[in-house]
């Protein structure tokens, strides 16, 4: 793997710093949190929504609902549309990340090594970006109607716009000797694009699928909140019409669930198909070291 | 710099000339994609609207109570983090428990909870800034050199005095970021937040415009935002570097 890309000098010595880094010593030796410390917070944090509950509500109006009202809540939604919302929710985040992430990935390479095509994308895309995906939903929804294809817009557009630059940067990195043995094997420029820039590109890529995913679900969020017929933005939307609070937490925690779900399973999956790569060996360090730098 | 600014002229040309082409060619009503022509006329006459102005003021107000809100409360709670150790085994498990709820998906809650007023985008605003910023001053000051710290000490400086003479200055660089990386956050917060549960604002305009299909608005009006918010961008790193006009070197 170290042959693929060239390193900038910097990221050399601070790597060599680092093994000096880890050993200075901290005000206190900061250790992964105590699984007692986390039960105990959470526990706080129930007591203390408990109590605020108790104390903002007045009767006919249920400003905040104490937590048993909220899981009683999630109840009567799991009986009847919560499982749909859920996987429409699901679909349209995952389907849109993919395919995001599957354009940028193919835009952001080619961008990366041929120097017409990037003179030309590059500056388009960077006008487009500061223009944040989360805006174009209203007009996603004049293009696409409010169904299933304006949500995969957004969150295509969301995932895009972060997956491209990773995708360049990347491609970028190349080192001119990887090429020239990929040239000198007689491989093509197509092959050898999805072969030595790919995996050449794929610790930048790793990054930006991961940051691409957190953002796909923020993408969902808004555009179901605007118009929707089924997810879970759409399950809040009903909600606020009919001013059921409970319902909306629900929503909130679900959608909460959905994101560390798909980081936890994405995280795997890095760890099982790419143990070398930079971002998997970090965490390892981390979690031994404890805290980590 | 320049090359920058060449960049961005093409990347419009290009933009604009492609939009421009299509449309012509395709012949496709205003209402799904207006011409370039249209959208800067459009802009132009809402230039001279008293209604444009007000609106900008709104978004720019709730952006302003919020993210100042976020990030002094992001520091100090940071600092917490950073200085206590109770905070760090209580308050950080609630801190990262707290930063996977969506910000978004508080929108629904504070429509119910402010209605249309002012607050509730402030809300929402503070909430997607406050934990980026919490979790990069936590990093900030973990992350400040041990050397400047012990060369603190042994020029006899302590507690709160080696605090602002050198902890602070050392972790302000990275402070920084979190600040600029919440302000674009915070300003896009602004715009959703405001897609729901608004009667004015550059958000609400839009949505308004969605409704009735006038499609030039939505674009002339998403132009601004994305201007503004590379303006304020812009300023947050202009501030940055001239407050922070050194470097912090590790080891």
């Amino acid at each position: 793997m170290a042959g693929l890309r060239q390193e900038p000098a910097s990221a050399q010595t601070a790597r060599a710093h680092s093994a000096d880094s880890q050993a200075r010593p901290r005000r206190w030796p900061r250790s992964p949190w105590a699984p007692l410390d986390v039960l105990v917070t959470v526990l706080g944090l129930l007591a203390g929504w408990t109590v605020l509950a108790w104390l903002i509500n007045e009767p006919p109006l249920l400003l905040l609902p104490p937590p048993w009202n909220v899981a009683s809540a999630f109840v009567e939604a799991a009986e009847t549309r919560l499982a749909g919302d859920v996987v429409a929710s699901m679909t349209e985040g995952i389907t849109g990340w993919v395919v995001g992430c599957g354009l940028a990935t193919i835009v952001g390479l080619v961008a990366g090594r041929f120097t017409p095509v990037a003179n030309l994308l590059m500056p388009v895309i960077e006008v487009l970006r500061p223009i944040s995906p989360l805006v174009w939903v209203p007009l996603g929804i004049v293009w696409f109607g409010i169904g299933f294809e304006s949500k995969l817009f957004i969150v295509a557009l969301t995932t895009f716009f972060i997956v491209v630059v990773s995708a360049y940067r990347g491609a970028r990195s190349v080192s001119g000797h990887a090429l020239r043995v990929a040239d000198m094997v007689g491989m093509n420029r197509l092959r050898r694009l999805a072969t030595v820039e790919f995996m050449a590109a794929l610790p930048d890529l790793l990054v930006g699928w991961r940051l691409a995913l957190a953002a796909a679900w923020g993408g969902v969020v808004i555009s179901e909140l605007v118009a929707a017929n089924e997810g879970l933005g759409a399950l809040q939307f009903r909600a606020i019409q009919a001013y059921d609070i409970p319902t909306i937490i629900v929503g909130m925690v679900c959608f909460a669930a959905l994101g560390l779900l798909s980081n936890a399973v994405y995280q795997q999956l890095e760890k099982r198909m790419f143990p070398w790569s930079p971002s998997v060996r970090e965490r390892r360090i981390a979690s031994t070291t404890g805290g980590g730098a | 710099m320049r090359r920058r600014i060449w960049n961005g002229a093409v990347g419009l040309t290009l933009l604009v000339a492609v939009w421009w082409v299509w449309v012509a060619l395709s012949g496709v009503s205003p209402a799904v994609m207006p011409s370039p022509l249209m959208t800067a006329e459009q802009l132009w006459t809402a230039l001279g609207e008293p209604q444009f102005w007000e609106d900008l003021q709104v978004s720019l107000t709730e952006f302003a109570l919020g993210f100042g809100l976020g990030a002094v409360t992001g520091v100090l709670a940071g600092a917490w983090i950073a200085y206590s150790r109770l905070a760090r085994r209580f308050v950080s498990p609630a801190v990262e428990l707290f930063r996977f709820v969506i910000p978004f998906t508080w929108i629904p809650l504070v429509t119910l909870w402010f209605g249309l007023a002012l607050s509730g985008k402030v809300f929402i605003v503070w909430n997607a800034v406050f934990f980026f910023v919490v979790l990069s001053t936590v990093h900030a000051l973990d992350s400040v050199p041990a050397l400047l710290t012990k060369n603190g000490r042994m020029l006899g400086l302590s507690g709160l005095r080696l605090f602002w003479k050198v902890e602070a200055p050392a972790a302000l660089p990275r402070i920084a970021v979190g600040l600029q990386i919440g302000v674009a956050t915070g300003w896009i917060a602004v715009i959703a937040a405001e897609f729901l549960g608004a009667s004015a604002g550059l958000g609400y305009r839009i949505i308004q415009a969605q409704q009735a299909l006038n499609t030039d608005i939505i674009i002339s009006r998403m132009v601004v935002i994305g201007v503004v918010g590379g303006l304020m961008s812009l300023i947050a790193r202009l501030l940055t570097r001239t407050v922070v006009r050194y470097e912090v070197r590790e080891g």
